[in-house]
């Protein structure tokens, strides 16, 4: 984790699938609820959901839209697109140096 | 307005309420998940912050909670603590308690000094009172049978009371409360200690409500350093460097 999300302590990795499901397009809790499911395969509480949203948008990573009948949607700011990107190619550079180790590991 | 929402603090329902109703009613939670709404109601209460910049987001507030468990823990070693008997009679010993309390009275100083920090430059002469209280509330910690050591003390979580109502750092009720619960003991003392002696067998009453009193006032401070803001500085940036 990036020193952005990584301060987040257990919102974390939550943090981090929300960036992701809002990637592509603004989406409402129920919407970024789902997505997240599809992505990690593991459901996520809506008190975790909020918590992370509460801390994504005090750090200025996304933003609340207008609401659409009572659901507001959530897009991901300039700032949360540029941390997503760094963080995600932190990850990615982590799992090639692991999966290349492994490749050469002597048995 | 459903049960869970009411679990989280008001300026947080005021943000989130709406469409976190609609979520509960788009996928009603399961057991797992309600439970994970508590642990979301917790976390909206330890960090107003994230709501509200002007919250004050540090802990502090452990401090004179700390202070409670040893005011627990003096009150305990005291009543089970050796009796011993002189020549006047019997008295019990309990010198064991000495550290808790010393811990305890500090504690209490510590949060009463962080509320003063917080009070606005205008409220500069409600600083020094209390800086006079918390002085010598550092020598009652030494000697607790001086209870004038105390009361000043008290007098000191009075005055920042009062300067974080009129500074707006506490809501006008939190310090009322705060106010009304360290200037009763203080009212107390001094109504028993001009009381005739005949008239202090009937006190006993006086005496429940007076060390109530005092024992409310650690978590009274605590909850307070919970639900201060900042009047003072500019809020903290939202934006990470």
């Amino acid at each position: 984790m990036n020193e952005t999300l990584g301060e987040l302590g257990r919102f974390a990795e939550p943090s981090l699938y929300i960036l992701v499901s809002l990637s592509d397009g603004p989406r409402h809790g129920y919407a970024i609820m789902t997505d997240v499911e599809a992505i990690s395969g593991r459901s996520m509480g809506a008190g975790t959901l909020y918590g992370a949203l509460a801390r994504l948008e005090q750090r200025g990573l996304i933003e609340g839209l207008e609401p659409e009948q009572r659901r507001r949607p959530y897009r991901l700011t300039a700032l949360g697109a540029r941390t997503l990107e760094g963080q995600l190619t932190r990850l990615r550079s982590f799992a090639d140096t692991g999966l290349a180790r492994l490749r050469g590991r002597t048995t | 307005m459903s049960g869970m929402l009411r679990l989280y603090p008001r300026p947080w329902r005021d943000r989130y309420g709406e469409e976190f109703e609609a979520l509960l009613a788009d996928r009603p939670p399961s057991v797992r998940h309600r439970l994970d709404i508590v642990r979301g109601a917790v976390d909206a209460r330890l960090h107003p912050e994230l709501i509200d910049p002007d919250h004050v987001a540090d802990r502090w507030w452990l401090a004179p909670l700390a202070g409670l468990g040893l005011v627990v823990a003096t009150l305990l070693i005291t009543l089970f603590s050796p009796e011993r008997f002189d020549a006047y009679g019997s008295y019990r010993d309990a010198s064991a308690a000495a550290l808790p309390w010393l811990g305890a009275v500090a504690l209490l100083i510590v949060g009463i000094a962080r509320l003063a920090w917080l009070l606005p430059p205008e409220q500069g002469l409600m600083r020094v009172i209390a800086s006079v209280g918390m002085s010598a509330g550092a020598l009652w910690a030494l000697a607790p049978w001086t209870w004038i050591l105390g009361m000043t003390l008290f007098g000191a979580a009075a005055a920042v009371a009062i300067g974080a109502w009129r500074g707006r750092v506490l809501p006008g009720w939190l310090a009322a409360v705060l106010a009304v619960t360290a200037g009763l003991p203080i009212a107390l003392f001094f109504a028993i200690a001009v009381l005739p002696w005949y008239a202090m067998r009937e006190a006993g009453v006086s005496y429940v409500v007076f060390f109530v009193a005092v024992v409310l006032v650690w978590p009274l401070v605590a909850l307070c350093l919970l639900r201060a803001r900042r009047q003072d500085q500019k809020p903290a940036t939202l934006v990470p460097a």
